[in-house]
């Protein structure tokens, strides 16, 4: 762009100063910038404000200066709503982004009905979490679900109540929540494997390479990049998760499933510690802010 | 050989298929609870498919006062916050991808840390935020359809995405342009903007997406019935009905079906745009 | 490719049209200025009482002209009798309008609180006025009552509802207790007669079970509203009252006793499902029971308004009986209106409550969704001659409020620990535990 000598709008004068130019560049952002950082920011203010009051609706805030910090972290069940939420976290993670590998290099062979395929496996993307998470209960329910029936019927009869066992719960999300990653990440995979050169593969099987070995050297190696943005964009996404949550075991049973969202939705609003609830809002912030660092760090590398 | 390439078609389409039942599977089980009659979703034994096609669950949805006009509510506030999002992100994603001013690296910085701010706490300053909002009535946006598309229309996501994919497109082409005597404007709209066609359907998809699912923010600044989201209906609907998951499961089919149209639409775009923040990353 | 985006082009621009026609309805009619003479006098002739509604207001009428917002919970709002009332109140008071909006009950109070704390809280809304009197939600309306003059006719356990500290803060809308539904053609071809004390309840509940066959004897809850019916119907509580003050034993011995013999049924015996673990699970039950596939559970009236309306088939099998338990009364449910702090139309708010649960519409109510009236005379009405509801009219004298409502942590706490013994826990260490986060709640409070 350094070799622009033009403003925004229109072009009156042939001068056009450093500033100018910045300042044109600022309009192209005004309008997006102002809207998010509007009601982003200044909510966020005003939780860091509410982080070191006593606040509980509708009376006032008062000051408590660091009371909520120093409950935070004399405070167990927010650490083990931290623990859960990094379980499920890295759990939904690796299982739903090995699969989307998978299933992307599955797609990535030339066969017809490969299109079919495709749009179908997108459509736990497109559905609300919500939704998938109400029929998954319809599925696990000890009582009315189906896979019970079925795992009675076909002879286990000690089929495990899957919601109300403390191991299952977890592994129920983390499946529920890596299905819906999955199906998420199967196309960004296959423009990865897509746009791969063939020359490289045909330079290795020059070599005597093998499958497994073009697979291991010259795949994975091409697709990396796009695998640390998955990454980071699935961390995001599940850190925040709640919805599946409320709907299968409501943060149960015994806190197992308790993830950090809940238990601040819990403390703030169930609650009414406002104060707290905003304290808690800013821990799990950082945590996020670093994440975003290291992937903007590394899909930079070559932008 | 012959057998051996059969057998490997053979085994890729056995492979395509098991994966589509796990995708699909509990989508086909919901329809299946959907077209049940009460008394047949709690009989024991259950009953895999529904014993006769019960549509009457889909009338029951849309007999109900509020759903159809939370229904439209729903699409013009998902797309009217998608139009807004696409046009100001990808203006804001331009500067970011092709212009120089100071900041430019922290103001990129601040616009991915939006992302992760976790909503749910931001309601209260939100709420006071939009009832005080200036010239706008003694309840400010409250109850109106500017409080629920104009906070949480753009997104980071959005300006992200849309850098990602303008980083990809050689620069060599607005180079040119620049040279021939475009303003800046002119070489967004003229040549980034149709060039990015796919990345603009990408985000367009996962703004109506998002602005669709929305709930705890529509709830909030919903007040009157006639300004009810979707979700808003249907999760009261849900407590009006709330032992009959027949008509829970057709409601969430209704409001999954727009979703899949669009999707269905707009498939080849998205691919193609999906490819582009591939390769945008990698290079 | 160009096809699709014209598709999608014509199919976003024809909603947007019509979104455009039907997003414009215009709501502002305001042609009546106060009250007409004509007016007055036609309502003056009127004669109310004996229509079983309440005096005409003259000083409501002369306000000028107002506009009420009003939240329902989501499942009476659009219900005839309640939306008849609002009707015909308007008919009546034509310069006050009134807006409904329904409301999830679990949001309710979430929404009243920002809506109040933003400063824009709705004049009229419907949760437990003494949950939201007790966080200072509610304005108080003791005058008001005074100036009525009715509160003689109510029940205490729905003036229980609206009172907190001697303070008024709404009027009750309906009032339920709970009380143990059976299936009796299931019990009669066990030669079985219902429970009446905690050990006739476990056997029982064994004996009528058919797990082969997929039938429960009893499908408890993990609501502790629900489980406060058994405690009250035992003689005993988890709140203490001193010095006009609550004070938590969650592990209170005689409760853990009940609590212990409630669960049992699902953990020991496994004659009963272990409730789901959603939050919204208290239809579970009811859902069972309708389709037959427990013997018995233990819900409130509104319950067998439902068995009627959604499963009409087994309707001519329910029989009730009070809930088992050595002492008598059980616990008191049902909501009550307030008017969230800050609205400036306490007044007209005030007297769309007395019109909702007036005696004419307080019937209906009854009779077509099963929300029981709150005032004492309306018990004689014939309504109350069916058998099955027997059980709700004679505990109804003897029902107590569930308090811990207006202390969400200690009540969280409490219910968790009911939750975990499902779960596996065991009892005492289960609500000794509660009882210690509880403790450290309420020093919070302070």
């Amino acid at each position: 762009m350094s070799k622009s000598t033009s403003t925004m709008g229109h072009q009156t004068a042939s001068h056009s100063g450093k500033w100018k130019k910045h300042l044109g560049a600022y309009m192209f952002l005004a309008p997006a910038l102002t809207l998010l950082f509007t009601f982003s920011f200044v909510p966020i203010l005003y939780v860091i404000y509410l982080s070191f009051h006593r606040f509980r609706l509708p009376e006032d805030p008062v000051f408590i200066g660091f009371e909520n910090y120093i409950r935070l972290f004399s405070d167990s069940v927010f650490w083990t709503s931290i623990w859960n939420t990094l379980v499920y976290t890295i759990g939904s993670m690796f299982i739903g982004l090995f699969a989307a590998l998978c299933i992307a290099v599955l797609l990535n062979r030339s066969f017809r009905g490969k299109r079919f395929f495709k749009v179908f496996y997108f459509l736990p993307t497109v559905t609300s979490d919500v939704i998938s998470a109400m029929i998954f209960f319809w599925i696990f329910d000890h009582n009315l679900g189906i896979l019970n029936y079925l795992l009675t019927k076909a002879g286990f009869s000690a089929a495990p109540n899957w919601l109300l066992d403390p191991f299952w719960a977890m592994m129920i999300l983390i499946v529920v929540g890596a299905w819906r990653g999955a199906s998420y990440n199967i196309p960004i995979f296959l423009a990865g494997l897509g746009s791969v050169s063939k020359s490289y593969y045909e330079a290795a099987e020059i070599d005597g390479a093998n499958g497994w070995q073009k697979f291991w050297k010259i795949t994975i190696p091409s697709i990396m990049p796009i695998s640390v943005y998955c990454m980071v964009m699935s961390i995001i996404g599940s850190f925040q998760v709640v919805a599946i949550v409320d709907v299968l075991t409501d943060g149960g049973p015994r806190n197992s499933t308790l993830v950090a969202l809940k238990y601040l939705w819990q403390q703030s609003f169930e609650f009414n510690y406002v104060g707290y609830g905003a304290t808690i809002s800013l821990f799990i912030f950082p945590f996020l802010l670093l994440l975003t660092w290291l992937n903007l760090k590394l899909s930079n590398r070559g932008g | 050989m012959k057998t051996k390439q059969k057998m490997n078609k053979m085994i890729i389409y056995v492979l395509a298929s098991i994966v589509l039942i796990v995708f699909v599977g509990p989508y086909l089980w919901m329809l299946a609870t959907a077209l049940k009659t009460p008394g047949e979703v709690m009989a024991w034994p259950p009953t895999i498919l529904p014993e006769k096609l019960y549509f009457e669950n889909f009338v029951t949805i849309w007999q109900n006062s509020v759903l159809p006009r939370a229904f439209l509510n729903s699409v013009i506030v998902a797309l009217t916050a998608t139009v807004i999002n696409v046009f100001f992100a990808s203006l804001a994603a331009f500067a970011f991808a092709r212009l120089d001013f100071p900041g430019k690296n922290g103001l990129f910085l601040t616009v991915l840390a939006t992302m992760m701010i976790p909503s749910g706490l931001m309601v209260v300053p939100l709420f006071s935020m939009i009832r005080h909002m200036p010239f706008a009535g003694a309840n400010g946006w409250l109850d109106s359809y500017a409080g629920l598309i104009i906070p949480t229309a753009v997104t980071g996501f959005a300006i992200f995405l849309l850098r990602q994919y303008f980083m990809s497109i050689p620069k060599d082409l607005d180079d040119q342009a620049t040279i021939d005597g475009c303003s800046r404007l002119k070489v967004y709209w003229k040549i980034i903007m149709p060039l990015s066609r796919p990345a603009l359907g990408l985000v367009a998809i996962f703004s109506f997406l998002g602005n669709w699912n929305e709930y705890l923010w529509h709830l909030t600044v919903a007040r009157s019935e006639e300004m009810y989201t979707l979700q808003i209906a249907l999760a009261r609907f849900q407590t009006e009905h709330n032992i009959e998951w027949t008509l829970i499961m057709a409601g969430a089919t209704t409001a999954a079906i727009p979703m899949l149209i669009i999707y269905f639409l707009l498939q080849p775009l998205f691919e193609r745009g999906l490819s582009g923040i591939g390769t945008g990353m990698k290079d | 490719m160009k096809k699709y985006y014209y598709l999608v082009f014509m199919l976003l621009t024809a909603l947007c049209l019509l979104a455009a026609c039907s997003g414009n309805d215009e709501t502002s009619g305001g042609v009546d200025e106060g009250a007409s003479q004509e007016h007055l006098d036609e309502m003056a002739a009127r004669n109310f009482e004996e229509e079983g509604l309440p005096e005409f207001n003259e000083a409501i009428a002369n306000l000028p002209d107002t506009s009420l917002e009003v939240w329902l919970a989501a499942d009476y709002v659009d219900e005839a009798p309640v939306v008849e009332a609002i009707e015909e109140f308007m008919e009546i008071y034509p310069n006050i309008k009134v807006e409904t909006a329904g409301h999830e009950w679990g949001d309710m109070q979430d929404q009243v609180r920002l809506a109040v704390n933003g400063g824009a809280p709705p004049d009229l809304a419907h949760q437990h006025a003494f949950a939201m009197g007790s966080q200072g939600l509610a304005e108080p309306v003791s005058d008001l009552w005074e100036e009525w003059g009715a509160e003689d006719q109510f029940l205490p356990g729905a003036i229980d509802n609206v009172t907190w500290e001697g303070e008024m803060f709404g009027v009750p809308i309906d009032i339920n207790t709970t009380f143990y539904l059976y299936n009796t053609e299931m019990f009669e071809e066990k030669g079985l007669e219902p429970p009446a004390t905690l050990e006739e309840f476990t056997e029982v509940s064994q004996e009528v079970a058919e797990i082969d066959e997929g039938r429960y004897g009893f499908v408890p809850a993990a609501s502790t509203w629900g489980l406060q019916g058994w405690l009250i119907a035992e003689g005993t509580d988890v709140l203490e009252e001193v010095d006009g003050k609550f004070v938590p034993k969650l592990n209170n011995p005689e409760a853990l006793e009940v609590i212990k013999t409630y669960t049992d049924i699902a953990t020991e015996y496994e004659v009963g499902p272990i409730p789901p673990a959603q939050s919204r699970q208290s239809d579970h039950p009811v859902a069972m029971f309708g389709n037959e596939r427990t013997a018995a559970i233990v819900s409130g009236p509104f319950d067998i308004a439902r068995i009627k309306n959604e499963f009409p088939d087994m309707y001519d099998k329910v029989g009730t009986a009070p809930i088992p338990g050595s002492g008598e009364g059980s616990v008191a449910g049902g909501g009550s209106m307030f008017v969230p702090r800050g609205s400036e139309n306490r007044e007209a708010a005030f007297e769309l409550m007395k019109w909702i649960i007036s005696d004419k519409y307080a019937l209906r109510m009854a009779e077509e969704m099963g929300r029981h009236p709150v005032k004492e005379h309306l018990y004689e009405d014939e309504l109350y001659d069916d058998p099955l509801l027997e059980p709700f009219v004679e505990t109804l004298k003897h029902a107590e409020q569930y308090y811990l409502e207006a202390f969400p942590e200690v009540n969280n706490a409490y219910t968790q620990a009911f939750r975990n013994v499902f779960d596996g826990e065991d009892v005492q260490s289960a609500f000794d535990a509660a009882q210690a986060e509880a403790e450290a709640a309420i020093e919070r409070e302070q």
